[in-house]
């Protein structure tokens, strides 16, 4: 147990180091079905936060009020999302605005094929 | 299923002297299902509508079935090492190892298990202008249908020898955090519900043993309720007289006592947990945007649930958008927490045409027009409706 919990921070300090080193360069924007996220520091700081344990589509595929998103954005850092609290309130504006419950949104969906069946251990990509 | 049956016996008998590492025989499948990406990691993964019945026209196959972790499953599991502690408020702690599960009689539940958040994403199209409901938007894929074979919990607890004035059992499972910040998952629920002989600590999975995602060697089975109760790669059960005060119990997966304005949020105290399903259908052919042949005789098909034990004993179609409805012809059920199939003959004519199915179950629920938003997103059970155009050839 102890070993995961070691290995979880190594995993996430790697990956935070990673991003750490891309927040230098610009960013691009990121197209999501029919929303594009426009390049920016609140762009960044979503991909530097979230991205540690999830990708980036679970929160581009979501359309909350910025008082949902707000919400959304305290738990994450209560789970220990690196989000600065001085960056928060850019933050929400922006999930806010870009996606708000009336941003455009489409019911088709990536596909891709399932994964092989396996025991000791997930499928080696 | 005979053979499979057998077969999954046979490497289960292996599997103890060889490992893991024997077991992985069933990845070769003839073809690979394609599967609907919700989340990219961990993986929410759907099954498309066109898979859920693929095994036997009744199940849904190991490799189609859909995939959703919390956190992510663990990095790996060693078989021989897995042990599964139940404490706390017992006469005598547990802790079993997979073979000696496999050495208590077992039994077979077929269950339909889905995720609270399943069709999550209608909340958004039944109320476009208020906040979405949070989470994962799941439309029709986060559901499946599997027999479940392994002990009874009830058989397992009785062994244990539950203390006075215990009421709710604890659950963990390796479905850990990234982060040390992050909430472990652990979601507890009433002593009760587990003395129910259809909850099982399941190892197989439509006979097979059961597969690394979901929840490779063990996980729980709760029946008619919501898959967050179905706890994958389960490691202890406390029992307890209170419930866990944990994230994903005390806050998550939670339903308002009182339903208020679509769009607002509530305070978990004025919420209780997400626990039995309820009734609802899947159309499962035609397919929406499908064009059957004008003046031709086509099935319209598909399964049919409901929660905590309630059966399925009507399912109506209708061919005109909900303005008029026939009884479909409903297959066998396969038990009190199994789905049934529903078939309705139909002609169509030129044109478009809306279909719908309405299911009933035995104590009188029927599916809503609309399911009550609530602040997750939980439990949509409206109605369907399907698009086709048919023409002549």
């Amino acid at each position: 147990m102890r070993k995961l919990v070691v290995l979880g921070a190594a995993l996430f300090a790697a990956t935070f180091a990673a991003y750490a080193g891309v927040g230098a360069q610009e960013t691009a924007p990121v197209h999501a079905g029919p929303v594009t996220l426009p390049a920016g520091p609140e762009l960044l700081a979503l991909q530097n936060s979230c991205e540690a344990c999830h990708s980036l589509n679970m929160v581009t595929q979501q359309r909350l009020s910025a008082a949902t998103w707000k919400a959304e954005v305290t738990k994450m850092r209560g789970f220990g999302a690196p989000l600065k609290a001085a960056q928060e309130p850019a933050v929400v504006a922006y999930l806010a605005r870009y996606l708000g419950p009336t941003a455009p949104r489409t019911a088709a969906r990536t596909t891709a094929t399932a994964p092989p069946i396996t025991y000791g251990e997930p499928p080696r990509p | 299923m005979e053979n499979s049956l057998s077969r999954s016996r046979l490497l289960a008998a292996l599997g103890g002297a060889l490992g893991a590492a024997a077991l992985p025989l069933s990845a070769r499948a003839a073809s690979a299902p394609l599967m609907d990406v919700i989340v990219e990691r961990p993986y929410d993964w759907g099954t498309p509508l066109a898979e859920l019945d693929g095994l036997d026209g009744l199940y849904t196959s190991n490799r189609a079935f859909f995939i959703r972790s919390h956190m992510g499953p663990p990095p790996s599991i060693d078989r021989a090492a897995w042990r599964l502690t139940i404490d706390g408020m017992v006469e005598r702690p547990l802790q079993l190892s997979l073979d000696d599960l496999r050495k208590m009689e077992h039994v077979d539940v077929p269950a339909v298990l889905q995720c609270s958040g399943n069709g999550r994403f209608f909340y958004g199209t039944a109320f476009p202008t208020a906040s979405h409901p949070a989470g994962a938007q799941w439309q029709y894929g986060g559901v499946g249908h599997a027999r479940w074979t392994g002990v009874r919990m009830r058989d397992l607890l009785h062994r244990a020898g539950v203390k006075s004035g215990a009421r709710y059992s604890n659950n963990y499972g390796l479905d850990n955090p990234l982060l040390p910040t992050t909430p472990k998952f652990i979601r507890g629920l009433e002593l009760e519900k587990l003395l129910d002989p259809g909850s099982i600590l399941a190892y197989e999975m439509n006979g097979e043993p059961l597969p690394y995602y979901h929840g490779f060697p063990v996980r729980l089975i709760v029946p008619g309720w919501a898959g967050d109760h179905w706890v994958k790669w389960i490691t202890h059960m406390t029992i307890a007289d209170a419930i866990t005060t944990d994230f994903w119990t005390s806050a998550g997966y939670r339903y308002p006592n009182k339903l208020g304005t679509p769009g607002k949020g509530v305070k978990p105290t004025d919420e209780h947990p997400v626990t039995t399903l309820n009734v609802k259908s899947l159309i499962l052919s035609p397919l929406d945007g499908a064009r059957p042949r004008a003046g031709t005789a086509t099935v319209v098909r598909g399964v049919a649930w409901s929660g905590d034990g309630a059966v399925v004993r009507r399912v109506e179609v209708s061919v005109d958008g909900g303005r008029s409805w026939r009884d479909a012809d409903l297959g066998e059920s396969p038990g009190r927490f199994g789905w049934r199939t529903f078939s309705h003959r139909w002609t169509p004519q030129a044109g478009t045409a809306t279909i719908m199915a309405r299911a009933t179950d035995d104590r009188g629920a029927v599916q809503p027009r609309v399911s009550p938003w609530n602040p997750g997103g939980y439990l949509w059970n409206a109605i369907q409706s399907v698009q086709v155009e048919a023409a002549h050839a």
